[in-house]
């Protein structure tokens, strides 16, 4: 017998009855704009606030400070404070997480509330990530210390 | 799993002599649990998320069978690959003819305990593979040929002074000045680990949940490690316990919400990533069996709900006394108290139910409410039926209950404690005690209300 059919025939094979996980995000702030700023920066997140622009340049020049990338965020999910990143050619995983400062451009528009709000984008994904802050350890001294394997700073820009 | 808790109670009190693990240990009320409690304050009623992430696992494990099928049906869809493991064996076997079909040399490893149960390093080096852990509290233990000492904070009974000598004594850098700050340790650990990531030929993960309708995996880390670990390298290989699966993204977000507040108090870790498999990735799901199917339908079935978050560790008052290694294996703390009979057999582990005082904080503060007491106390009725307990402890508790039972003998032998005491005069360190009994006291104030 395989593995698999030796696993199988110990494991429960009825078809289950319709599930439903009750959804359960839940925000008390009254602005999505707000909830998603003040939740980024409790995590070590500088947040800016721009005009609708296609050219970051001279933000990438103003703000960085060792290797720094810009990436562009699909969405922001309030609840969190954090961003979606999908990573593809134009966006590889590296670029997010190998700078020293990582800039972030999401769209106010692109704000939601809650994670529920991501699974049509999360569901499709084959390496995607939500981040939330700075990389950071508190594995020595159980001490945080920021900038671990990834970015040591992070800034996100909020598009109008 | 290491058999090695027969030495239980020589761990112990190692770990209560060493000054190092009671300071990181001390710290731990103000750390992990003050930051749970405001955490899951914020989150409205978190009691009702537990209800929910309890019924959720219990729903997952009355149909695992149907939710792997339709995992591996859609992770083969997307052209990956799903491999099924028995034991520990066959799971090295798995990964090692993995990494050997892709002419692998090296492999980066991010954070799995998985892989701790299965002794994975030690196949992958016998195999001629350079294995190198990224979390860098993993990777810290593994340049000191040592265990994790808890299920997320690994390196938590070193101080940055043994960090910096172990840095200094394996890595060959040149350096401007000694190594002593953080800061400084975790700037090097950065340099020499991303050599690592950019230079490996495979990438192995645990997860911390499957989905099971879309086929994918999440993982959550704060170092970002888990990312550079999968995305870089050719071929991704994901090592799993088959009951680490949910439903959908509705069940996967029910435990993201509580999986962070628990563990460390955060909303969410810093990095939450997924993987799929895509045409463009070499992705492998090899799915761990070694032990787990024998507790289903069991009244141990409720330890496989559990999300390794590590609150049972941080809230338990053995624990923050003694630290993890105590347990002499993987899984330290109640949940490793209560799951390693289940998975190795109760003889090599007979000592670790007793590591309690059953006092429910565990139970208290588990977000899918595992009721590790209850377990527990199973665990002691098992050893003493086969006969596992030292004949001193079964003795002594045959005594002690016949003289329960005869309430002349009771309080004679009452009588009789209580003059010693007072005769040794605390020599033993006991207190001596008041001049009249509880007994007798009440005794007296229900005469005088009379």
């Amino acid at each position: 017998m395989s593995a698999r059919e030796s696993i199988m025939t110990r494991l429960p094979q009825v078809t289950p009855p319709p599930h439903t996980t009750p959804v359960c995000g839940q925000l008390s702030s009254t602005s999505l704009v707000d909830a998603f700023i003040e939740r980024a920066q409790a995590a070590q997140t500088h947040v800016e606030r721009i005009s609708a622009t296609n050219d970051f340049s001279s933000y990438v020049d103003q703000l960085r400070d060792g290797p720094t990338e810009l990436v562009v965020a699909p969405l922001g999910i309030a609840e969190f404070g954090c961003v979606v990143l999908i990573a593809d050619e134009t966006q590889p995983t590296i670029k997010a997480l190998l700078p020293d400062t990582l800039i972030v451009v999401v769209s106010v528009d692109h704000l939601v509330l809650y994670l529920e709000d991501a699974w049509p984008l999360l569901s499709q994904a084959s390496d995607a990530r939500l981040i939330l802050g700075p990389s950071r350890t508190g594995d020595i001294e159980q001490t945080m210390e920021l900038g671990a394997h990834g970015p040591k700073r992070m800034i996100i820009l909020l598009m109008e | 799993m290491n058999i090695e808790s027969h030495s239980f109670p020589h761990r112990a009190k190692a770990g209560l002599n060493n000054p190092t693990l009671q300071a990181a240990l001390a710290v731990f009320p103000d750390r992990f649990q003050a930051k749970r409690r405001v955490s899951l304050a914020a989150l409205g009623d978190a009691d009702a998320l537990r209800d929910a992430a309890r019924d959720m696992k219990d729903h997952v494990l009355s149909h695992l069978g149907f939710y792997l099928h339709q995992f591996e049906g859609a992770v083969e869809r997307n052209g990956g690959h799903v491999h099924w493991a028995r034991d520990a064996s066959e799971a090295q076997r798995i990964i090692v003819d993995i990494a050997r079909e892709r002419h692998a040399q090296r492999v980066t490893k991010s954070k799995s305990m998985a892989s701790e149960e299965i002794h994975l390093n030690a196949a992958l080096e016998a195999a001629g593979l350079s294995v190198t852990e990224t979390d860098l509290g993993e990777y810290i233990i593994q340049l000191r040929r040592e265990t994790p000492s808890h299920i997320i904070a690994p390196a938590v009974h070193l101080t940055r002074a043994d960090v910096a000598t172990t840095f200094t004594g394996r890595h060959a850098l040149k350096r401007e000045k000694p190594l002593a700050e953080r800061s400084e340790l975790v700037a090097e650990a950065r340099t020499v680990l991303r050599e690592h990531f950019l230079n490996a030929d495979v990438g192995i993960t645990g997860a911390n949940l499957m989905v099971a309708d879309t086929g994918q995996i999440a993982l959550v880390t704060n170092e970002g490690n888990a990312d550079l670990t999968a995305s870089v390298p050719k071929t991704h290989i994901v090592l799993v316990g088959i009951e680490k699966i949910v439903p959908s993204w509705a069940d996967a977000s029910l435990q993201l919400r509580l999986l962070a507040r628990s563990a460390t108090g955060q909303p969410l870790s810093t990095y939450t990533s997924i993987y799929g498999a895509s045409p463009q990735r070499d992705f492998h799901v090899v799915l761990l069996d070694n032990g787990r199917s024998t507790l289903l339908g069991t009244d141990k079935q409720a330890l496989l709900r559990c999300i390794r978050c590590g609150a049972c560790l941080n809230h338990c008052p053995i624990y923050l006394a003694i630290g993890g290694h105590a347990y002499g294996a993987t899984y330290a703390g109640p949940i490793g108290a209560a799951l390693s009979p289940a998975l190795d057999g109760l003889r090599p582990h007979r000592d670790l139910p007793e590591a309690s005082t059953l006092c429910g904080r565990c139970e208290a503060v588990c977000p899918v409410r595992i009721p590790l007491p209850a377990i527990l106390r199973h665990w002691r009725h098992q050893a003493g039926a086969q006969k596992l307990t030292p004949w001193a402890v079964r003795w002594g508790l045959m005594g002690w209950r016949f003289i329960n039972q005869i309430p002349w003998l009771y309080r004679s032998a009452l009588f009789c404690a209580r003059l010693a005491l007072r005769l040794s005069g605390g020599a033993f360190g006991f207190p001596a005690p008041p001049a009249a009994s509880f007994q007798s006291q009440w005794q007296r104030a229900r005469g005088s209300q009379k």
